[in-house]
């Protein structure tokens, strides 16, 4: 769904984006997530990691990341032109991303905030983001 | 990026039993519906947000946008009129 941007100004539009950028480095942050399920699946669940002699936690994390990785693969991959005409995108090449980072933090080269976001998005997808945590 | 201090009204988030993380998944949504208010007697900028936490509780977030912070001044369970609001932003 698109978000109803129509209802903002440019200025508060700015400020909500900043916003999710912030929440959203706190979720990361959190490491951990947690749902409800009832009563009869909860029953099932534990029988099954019993039968694997496998605790519910790590069971259930191993078929996340299962599935995860064959989710992942399927996602588009966004890409975002950099100052520079290097492309961001999961497959950009670190010593290229490092680069713009490098040029970005001595002032060489601005970027805009869908540009940093796309390179804060990346450092961060590439559990590279407390290396470069000044560039925030 | 520049980094804005989030201050929140603890007293409304106790009152609706919202959490700041909640607070957080809301503002994090790409599922989203963004409402502009009338500005606060302070002549503020406010906004209401709309959207689910990642545990599903469709919630509205109210937001102040003071100059060197923003305040979550109100949290709660969505409201008949947001909640309609956003089911008619999903169908579009």
């Amino acid at each position: 769904m698109n978000k109803k941007k129509s209802h903002l100004s440019s200025e508060n539009q700015k400020r909500l984006d900043n916003l999710k950028a912030e929440a959203h480095e706190r979720i990361l942050k959190r490491e951990f997530v947690q749902f409800r399920v009832d009563a009869p699946m909860m029953n099932l669940l534990l029988k099954v990691a019993s039968h694997k002699r496998q605790p519910l936690g790590v069971m259930l994390r191993e078929w996340v990341e299962h599935q995860l990785a064959k989710e992942a693969k399927l996602l588009p991959v966004p890409s975002v032109d950099l100052p520079g005409g290097q492309a961001i995108n999961e497959k950009s090449p670190q010593k290229e991303i490092e680069k713009v980072v490098l040029d970005y933090q001595s002032g060489r080269i601005k970027l805009s905030d869908k540009e940093y976001r796309a390179l804060m998005d990346w450092l961060l997808d590439h559990h590279l983001a407390a290396k470069y945590a000044r560039l925030a | 990026m520049l980094y804005m201090t989030v201050t929140y009204d603890d007293d409304n988030l106790a009152k609706h039993k919202v959490s700041h993380d909640e607070v957080d998944e809301v503002m994090d949504a790409d599922l989203r519906v963004d409402v502009e208010l009338l500005p606060s007697r302070r002549g503020n900028q406010r906004i209401m947000l709309i959207a689910f936490t990642l545990q599903g509780r469709l919630l509205e977030a109210g937001i102040e946008f003071f100059p060197e912070r923003d305040h979550v001044f109100h949290a709660d369970d969505a409201s008949k009129q947001y909640k309609a609001e956003f089911e008619r932003s999903i169908k579009q």
